[in-house]
């Protein structure tokens, strides 16, 4: 979806803020190569395991008040962790579709990285919180814990009852088991006009599924990571229409750190990314934590546009590369240095 | 031109879009996982949501001070749950020996966020 500056303001004392929407799928259908963050981690050389959390798409439709809750998304996340770092995948596995050459059978990681986006990092959250020990580092994507997070609530998605809804869709899902009602209702919370294609909507409105009662309802487990030792990486990628929410005087950037410190107590690197500029094929950060910051990286992004409408193809090629290398600068410790562009927004 | 030409550069503009389904050209394994786990979860008396209109009372419930009186009762639950998963490692990867484990957002599956 590309570049997408909306504003940029300084505040005396506060935080200085570049909002921008990067949109981005784990594994879309539509253009995966612009999209797909399997296909970007692939290319990149890492490995990579993608599943549809319980409630949703191809797994188990459970309980939507009892059991579709946070507390066992955690836990089912965990046991999909042991099972990867055993090597124990496959062999527990019903295999789908063709068979995987013999490379799979064997695989057991030496590291393992979590992924989270939104609800998916307040479950990756949550397994620091809990089995800290199971992840080597971690990311979390489109996720602010702070005392404000009731300000985008079930209120904001236009929900409708799933099995009513769609009942061609949907049909499989019992009581408690929500979706959103419209292509609008989508936009109106995920995307910002000027900033996404149209067909990204309407892909995201076919593939749209269902959240529960139990999942609105859960609260994130705020227990101290004192297991987690790896680095982490927190990007909240809130859409430009949240600028009024973020810009809030309690979810400053202390509040934020002071809240999520207090949950990873024991991460031996964190990085906090506000914002995030999107070019093709790479995203680049712009760290927001104090004026004298803000300033180099408004420096920075001004310096960019210009170089991209003005300089050659192979300028705009090392420039890319050297920021990527930046970026990777930064998320390496514990050992492990991975990528972390692309990232996908709630 | 020929409609039926027509028809043919129409189809096969189609072709690709249905021969592309997820991990189509990548070194990937769909799998049906069946795990087990167990959990502390909250007994929350939330209403009863069997209709849109027992839905949007809920989303009205939950986003007001109401609910701030609500239970916290642990709930303990057990099962074994079917997972579907994708499981994808490089051909040539230098760093395939680092596995992400990627889970996504509210209101999509395995291919969105």
């Amino acid at each position: 979806m590309g570049l997408a500056l909306t504003r940029g303001t300084f505040r005396t004392g506060k935080v200085y803020r570049v909002l921008m929407v990067c949109y981005r799928y784990w594994d879309p259908e539509l253009k995966p190569e612009e999209y797909s963050y399997v296909d970007a981690a692939l290319s990149k050389g890492y490995s990579i395991l993608t599943y549809d959390r319980l409630g949703t798409g191809k797994s188990t439709k459970a309980d939507g008040y009892s059991e579709v809750q946070l507390g066992l998304q955690v836990a089912i996340l965990k046991e999909l962790t042991v099972l990867a770092r055993e090597g124990k995948l496959l062999a527990s596995s019903k295999i789908l579709g063709k068979s995987p050459d013999k490379s799979f059978n064997s695989y057991k990681p030496k590291k393992v990285v979590h992924v989270g986006h939104s609800l998916g990092s307040a479950t990756t959250s949550g397994l620091l919180s809990l089995h800290g020990n199971l992840s080597d580092g971690a990311i979390l994507t489109g996720f602010l814990p702070n005392n404000q997070s009731g300000k985008v609530g079930a209120n904001a998605f236009g929900f409708e009852f799933a099995r009513q809804h769609d009942p061609r869709r949907f049909g499989d899902r019992p009581a408690g088991y929500a979706v959103q009602a419209s292509l609008s209702s989508i936009q109106q919370i995920f995307l910002k006009k000027g900033s996404f294609e149209v067909e990204a909507l309407e892909y995201a409105e076919k593939i749209k599924q269902t959240g529960t009662v139990g999942e609105l309802s859960s609260a994130l487990i705020g227990k101290p990571a004192a297991e987690f030792k790896g680095p982490l990486q927190v990007s909240h990628l809130h859409p430009m229409r949240y600028g009024s929410w973020v810009d809030k005087s309690t979810s400053t950037s202390s509040a934020r750190t002071t809240t999520l410190s207090a949950m990873v107590i024991a991460t031996t690197h964190m990085t906090w990314r506000h914002s995030i500029v999107s070019i093709p094929q790479r995203l680049i950060s712009v760290y927001t934590c104090s004026p004298v910051q803000a300033m180099v990286s408004l420096f920075r992004l001004m310096l960019r546009r210009v170089m991209r409408s003005c300089l050659p193809t192979w300028a705009l090629k090392v420039s890319r590369e050297l920021h990527e290398f930046k970026l990777q600068e930064r998320v390496k410790g514990g050992g492990i240095c991975f990528s972390v562009y692309r990232f996908s927004m709630f | 031109m020929h409609s039926v030409t027509r028809f043919l550069i129409g189809l096969s503009a189609l072709l690709p879009a249905l021969a592309t389904p997820t991990g189509h050209t990548k070194n990937c394994v769909q799998l049906q996982i069946p795990v087990t786990a167990s959990a502390n979860n909250t007994r929350y008396n939330s209403v009863k949501v069997e209709s849109n209109i027992d839905l949007v009372d809920f989303v009205w419930d939950t986003s007001t001070w109401s609910h701030a009186n609500r239970s916290t009762e642990v709930l303990p639950v057990h099962g074994t749950y079917s997972i579907s998963a994708q499981l994808c490692i490089p051909a040539n990867g230098k760093k395939s020996h680092v596995l992400q484990i990627a889970t996504h957002g509210l209101g999509f599956d395995k291919r969105y966020v």
